[in-house]
């Protein structure tokens, strides 16, 4: 393991995988490389410094054009952490097909779109950065590049890439464990609830635990196996979240590589999970959170995870950072009238993880950039 | 809790309406002389202020007199703006709340506090809802040759959803979802 502080810039070799996380305090953004160039994005966050998303700044740097390189955009569920600047990353990926969770696939969820469409707050929501992709999605569709319209709609046990020795170097296969059926019918209830009514102040739609629909992953590249949990947490009905993928999982199957679900949070926690789903020892990459009444991850969560490696990356630090100091009166005054206080973007942490699939025996080689750092 | 008047400033771009929009703000400490600190501006000297606040400048103020009918304190009342953040309220309990800030002069840089309910004034507490977008002025106010520093934490009150908008809204979620393409058939619980 290496921390390069910024050399990131050497793309992987055509034979090699490589599976980079991104994540700057609040947000959370992967990249997957397939072989042969074709790359997979899920989720989106913004890089501060550059003013574009991590994943285009990224392939930029490594001389890897979006537009045809970039098979498949997944956007694994609506929380702002998850999608800003997902609408330029669809823009840029121009033949990329977009996936999304099921749960949105309905006229309700349209309806919230259209209502927060409208730009009247400085802080943007993620109901309006999907208003934004569902205008790239209906251009395409009405342009000259219906194929890559979708969006390929994710739930439990949908195949959303598959690639084979004879169409690409490797066997791929790419599969949404989640949302379950239970999670969707929930999902269209909550949507419903987010409709403002008639007469009531116009506000900021904050999304509300969407994460039990969120599109957690089963990647297969070879004989090698990677799990990323997306925002997937326990839920008391046994037919949502973790359970029910639980449920279905093949345990002949176990992952080397897993991203830890919902930063590490407790409510994500599940020791069957990693007993049933990971080896022994996997790597855990995982992004921090630093927004909330309590952090993510908190050092309980860290010890929770250390039962099942010692191989855990982390993005940043979980416990935000100072803020930018400003004039000494603002100071004070800021000071005076909050209780707590906190920046939740910190530097673009990066761990990034390369091996070659056909290897003999699975020998990765891990490296962090930026804030990001291995956890003990 | 010391309450005063906010003075008008250029950087505010006032439209001063007393009925409206009733501004409090909280005399945190004398800059200079700071006497009285403790004394309660009596009410009658509370002024009122409709912020627009989608004009913030950064070059160095000048002040401009507010419109005479809406004239809110006396001459030598001055708000000197230092910062403003726009906030979104994220959570609410009991006595506090939990908010995102963005500088307005560095959107990129968002900021989590928890502060008081006290800190609204206190008939607008009822709009400290999850969703709620607020502005927080700090700065400055010179007031009978003393300067003190000054915080405003005020809602922006946003207009309605009518019927009419949630209406347009149904009908565009329906033509997009037309045009495309979507079929709802496959859609579990539906």
């Amino acid at each position: 393991m290496t921390n390069l502080d910024g050399k990131s810039t050497t793309p992987p070799e055509s034979n090699q995988i490589e599976l980079s996380i991104f994540g700057p305090g609040i947000g959370e953004c992967i990249v997957l490389h397939l072989g042969n160039n074709k790359w997979v994005v899920i989720d989106s966050c913004k890089d501060k410094s550059a003013g574009i998303p991590a994943a285009i700044k990224y392939l930029k740097e490594l001389q890897v054009n979006p537009s045809s390189s970039v098979k498949l955009f997944i956007v694994t569920h609506w929380d702002d952490d998850h999608i800003g600047g997902a609408s330029e990353i669809l823009a840029e990926c121009s033949n990329a097909r977009f996936c999304c969770s099921c749960a949105l696939l309905s006229k309700e969820f349209l309806k919230l779109t259209e209502i927060y469409s409208e730009r009247s707050l400085m802080i943007s929501s993620g109901a309006d950065e999907f208003w934004r992709i569902f205008q790239i999605l209906l251009e395409r569709r009405e342009g000259s590049r219906k194929q890559s319209a979708g969006p390929v709609w994710a739930k439990a046990d949908t195949v959303l890439l598959e690639t084979n020795k004879e169409s690409h170097c490797f066997d791929v296969k790419i599969r949404a464990l989640s949302p379950s059926d239970g999670a969707l019918t929930l999902a269209f209830n909550e949507i419903a609830q987010l409709i403002p009514n008639e007469n009531v102040p116009r506000r900021r739609a904050v999304a509300q635990k969407s994460n039990h629909v969120s599109v957690a992953l089963w990647i297969t590249i070879e004989k090698a196996h990677i799990l990323l949990g997306a925002d997937l947490e326990n839920h008391p009905n046994q037919n949502i979240g973790w359970q029910a993928v639980l449920f279905k999982h093949d345990r002949s199957q176990q992952a080397a590589i897993v991203k830890v679900p919902h930063h590490g949070s407790f409510d994500a926690y599940s020791s069957e999970m990693w007993n049933v789903m990971a080896v022994s020892d996997p790597i855990a990459l995982l992004t921090p959170f630093a927004s909330g009444v309590k952090p993510l991850p908190s050092q309980s969560d860290v010890k929770r995870i250390q039962r099942h490696t010692s191989q855990i990356f982390c993005t940043g630090r979980g416990i935000g950072w100072h803020p930018i100091r400003r004039n000494p009166a603002v100071e004070r005054s800021i000071r005076e009238t909050v209780r707590t206080r906190r920046l939740i973007h910190g530097p673009m942490g990066h761990v990034r993880v390369r091996y070659y699939p056909n290897a003999k025996s699975f020998t990765p080689t891990i490296e962090t950039f930026k804030g990001a750092l291995l956890l003990k | 809790m010391n309450r005063t008047s906010l003075a008008t400033h250029d950087q505010f771009s006032t439209a001063v309406n007393l009925e409206e929009f009733p501004i409090e703000i909280k005399l945190l400490n004398s800059e200079e002389t700071s006497p009285s600190s403790e004394a309660t501006i009596p009410s009658a000297e509370m002024p009122s202020l409709r912020v627009n606040t989608s004009v913030v400048k950064l070059r160095q103020p000048t002040l401009i007199p507010p419109p005479k009918p809406f004239i809110p304190h006396k001459p030598s009342q001055r708000f000197k703006l230092l910062q403003r953040f726009e906030g979104t309220i994220i959570e609410v309990s009991e006595d506090e709340c939990r908010a995102h800030i963005r500088d307005t002069q560095d959107p990129d840089s968002i900021e989590e506090i928890t502060f008081s309910l006290e800190e609204f004034f206190e008939t607008d507490r009822k709009f400290a809802v999850k969703g709620a977008v607020f502005n927080w002025y700090l700065g400055y106010e010179d007031r009978s040759g003393q300067r003190y520093r000054a915080s405003a934490i005020i809602f922006r009150r946003l207009p309605v959803w009518t019927k009419k908008d949630l209406e347009k809204a149904k009908q565009e979620a329906q033509l997009l979802f037309d045009k495309l393409g979507w079929e709802i058939n496959d859609t579990p619980g539906k």
